[in-house]
């Protein structure tokens, strides 16, 4: 396990001793200016700095009630919730972090956060990454079945280039490297779980008995 | 690595990013992100989101601590990884 987790500094990080303090310091305030995620945490951190004894628990919310596609940057209230003592009921994706423990619990592939909690730099505002009730556009004489957005509908949208647009993503070398490969894993998490789900739309019991 | 809020799960193929050209990056198996819980267990240095609530005085020092410790953890390893190697060495001399 610890293997795993050291991976990216251990390949990527080769010159560590040239660390720049002054820039880590730079991007750790621009991220607490900006980012969502990190003034949640932030907000977490000011809660137990003032009640060290409450069983603080942080609830990461997964579903959006506004569409983060038109200009509506998230405030912390939307992605974070504190809970003391009580969990209530929560949806399935969101994350309950507790206050002390051992234990590491993974994240759905399709929590909204997923790829912005991973990826600060690469989202800097914590800008939703993506989300499955994206809708397709009406097309007048076309039925599709299927009208959701896919992952990797999603993905081909984001490795763009737009002149309107900074190539942040496409220009982060090794970031954008290791962007692209979760994104991948991703897709295919979301493939194999549409398996799982539709067994019976896939008729699985014709050849079932097959082999 | 330094700034994100989730630990990634995934098992890397390090053998594969050595040599001159872009930077690669291999996995094998499924991965998935983890998250840990709000302040590192006692005695534990702080990782991942921990470092934005745990001993925030410090906080980029514990930052660069993060990366140094990583990294000399591993530099341990293969320190001893090439020790055993040695040591099969002399005893294959010695026979």
């Amino acid at each position: 396990m610890q293997q795993n987790k050291s991976y990216s500094t251990v390949t990527f990080c080769r010159n560590q001793d040239n660390i720049d303090l002054e820039l880590v310091n730079k991007i750790k305030k621009m991220l607490d200016e900006f980012n969502v995620h990190a003034k949640s945490f932030r907000m977490a951190r000011d809660r137990y700095r003032d009640q060290p004894f409450d069983d603080l628990k942080l609830r990461l919310i997964s579903d959006r009630t506004k569409d983060g596609r038109i200009y509506n940057v998230l405030n912390v209230s939307e992605v974070a919730a504190l809970i003391v003592d009580d969990v209530d009921t929560a949806s399935g994706r969101d994350i309950i972090m507790e206050k002390q423990s051992r234990k590491l619990q993974r994240i759905n592939e399709l929590h909204t956060s997923y790829l912005g909690f991973q990826y600060p730099l690469l989202f800097p505002y914590g800008e939703d990454g993506y989300r499955h009730d994206v809708s397709h556009r009406d097309k007048p004489g076309i039925n599709r079945k299927r009208n959701r957005l896919t992952i990797r509908e999603w993905f081909c949208f984001r490795l763009q280039t737009r002149q309107s647009e900074a190539l942040t993503l496409l220009k982060s070398r090794r970031l954008f490297q290791q962007f692209i490969v979760d994104g991948y894993t991703m897709m295919e998490s979301e493939r194999l779980s549409f398996i799982k789900f539709n067994q019976s739309k896939l008729r699985v019991d014709k050849y079932n008995n097959l082999c | 690595m330094m700034f994100t809020f989730t630990s990634p799960g995934e098992k890397v193929d390090t053998t594969f990013n050595s040599g001159k050209g872009p930077p690669n990056l291999r996995i094998q198996g499924q991965s998935c992100h983890r998250i840990g819980s709000l302040l590192p267990v006692p005695g534990g240095l702080p990782k991942f989101a921990q470092l934005y609530i745990y001993d925030t005085e410090n906080e980029v020092q514990n930052r660069m601590e993060s990366l140094r410790y990583m990294n000399t953890s591993s530099f341990e390893r293969k320190n001893a990884a090439e020790q055993v190697l040695f040591n099969c060495y002399l005893l294959q001399e010695s026979r």
